[in-house]
């Protein structure tokens, strides 16, 4: 069986495989239109999950984060206009909902105890990479990935979409504006915004080396 | 298009050189595909050897940096949890009937007669009446072990805090957070400020 997060190559677009979904769901031919949105799936679900780890950072609730993104674009599949870009409207539904999910977390933490001060983090994040098999340079490398990781965490919410799909996911500006709504001005001052705040942020980290000096 | 803000420059007067914050927009600007945004950019850069040795170290640290973040998520994502993931999600979708619903064009219903309308209701006003009144002249019923019989199964005895529903909770915190943000509770938030927070609490040393 193919990987899960891979397209076959010469395989029909996106847009086709969502408008044969759509064509099925409308003859009431369920059991087709879930094989043939399954497709879709494996082509995105990678880079939907660490979309999701970006924003959640916690395996668990980003793994739900991108169930519930793939079930609502199935059942609103019939709202999906053919000639529009599938990961750009996908995408748009999965931001939503991991934005939805940050904000009642920070309800939870305003309101409630954090089952995080347990101290105890996802069975899942244990699992997933052995450390003792992991090669010094890569643990390095990883943690720099985390530490940028912790400080995108910090910016406004719209800096950080746009710094975590243009800069990190290497979507265009126009693609982060139809995910967003918002202009592209927009959304070019929140992304040289976020360049300069981060910088801030990582200037006295030694894994970044020494804060800049030529400004 | 225009930039945002004019390129910053240093160095001397007349042989200026890209400030390194102009320099990481501009890679910023190249990998969102805004080129034509970054041409005021580049042209400096490709007449300054200088500044061309600087952008190439920036995008090479960039890029190092991307891959770094990519694959600190990656090395999470393995095969199984994908695998894992899918087979939820295809549970899931079977659980729609996932058929796309035409919107209503051709079948009509016409509304009921007002009369009717008008019976209907006296119905329910009167069902109302008559249960309030039976109910004040039953009274309340004394709660017995014979009486606790509840649909479901047996009920736990154990006397453990009550299972909460996490919707419940989701929703009684989005209308304490709306409450708060109202402007007729504003009087309110000066006594919530005084109040101290469970999480707030929790974070202070323990002495």
């Amino acid at each position: 069986m193919r990987p899960p997060g891979t397209a076959v190559a010469g395989a029909p677009g996106d847009v086709d495989v969502a408008a044969a979904v759509k064509s099925h769901l409308a003859a009431g031919e369920g059991a087709a239109a879930r094989e043939l949105y399954g497709e879709l799936v494996r082509r995105h679900q990678r880079k939907a999950t660490r979309i999701a780890l970006y924003y959640l950072r916690e395996s668990a609730e980003a793994d739900e984060a991108v169930q519930d993104a793939f079930v609502k674009a199935y059942t609103h599949l019939r709202d999906f206009e053919y000639g529009r870009s599938f990961e750009v409207w996908f995408t748009r539904i999965l931001v939503n909902s991991c934005l939805d999910r940050v904000k009642a977390r920070g309800r939870r933490a305003r309101w409630m105890i954090a089952a995080d001060d347990l101290g105890d983090a996802s069975p899942l994040d244990r699992v997933a990479v052995p450390r003792e098999s992991t090669p010094e340079a890569l643990a390095l490398r990883r943690e720099r990935g985390e530490r940028l990781m912790d400080a995108i965490a910090r910016l406004p919410e719209r800096q950080r979409t746009v710094v975590l799909l243009s800069q990190i996911e290497g979507s265009t500006t126009r693609e982060v504006s139809e995910v967003t709504g918002l202009r592209e001005t927009t959304i070019r001052v929140h992304l040289f915004r976020a360049l300069r705040r981060l910088r801030l942020l990582l200037a006295d980290d030694p894994a970044f080396g020494t804060a800049p000096t030529r400004n | 298009m225009m930039l945002t803000r004019p390129m910053r420059w240093f160095g001397e007067w007349g042989l200026p050189h890209l400030s390194d914050e102009s320099l990481l927009e501009l890679h910023a600007l190249l990998r969102a595909g805004e080129h034509a945004v970054a041409a005021r950019y580049l042209k400096h850069v490709k007449s300054c050897e200088s500044c061309a040795a600087r952008f190439d170290h920036v995008r090479e640290g960039a890029a190092a940096l991307r891959r770094d973040v990519t694959a600190s998520a990656d090395a999470r994502i393995t095969p199984a949890r994908l695998e894992r993931q899918f087979d939820v999600i295809m549970r899931r979708l079977e659980g729609h009937s996932g058929r796309v619903l035409p919107f209503p064009t051709s079948v009509h219903r016409p509304a009921p007669t007002p009369i009717m309308r008008r019976w209907v209701a006296m119905a329910a006003a009167c069902g109302l009446v008559i249960g309030l009144g039976a109910g004040r002249l039953i009274g309340p019923v004394p709660a017995s072990p014979a009486n606790a019989w509840r649909p479901g199964g047996p009920v736990s005895v154990s006397g453990g805090a009550a299972s909460v529903q996490p919707e419940t909770d989701e929703q009684m915190l989005v209308e304490i957070d709306a409450a708060l943000t109202r402007s007729r509770t504003k009087e309110f938030r000066a006594l919530d400020e005084l109040t101290p927070r469970v999480a707030d609490a929790r974070a202070r040393p323990r002495r």
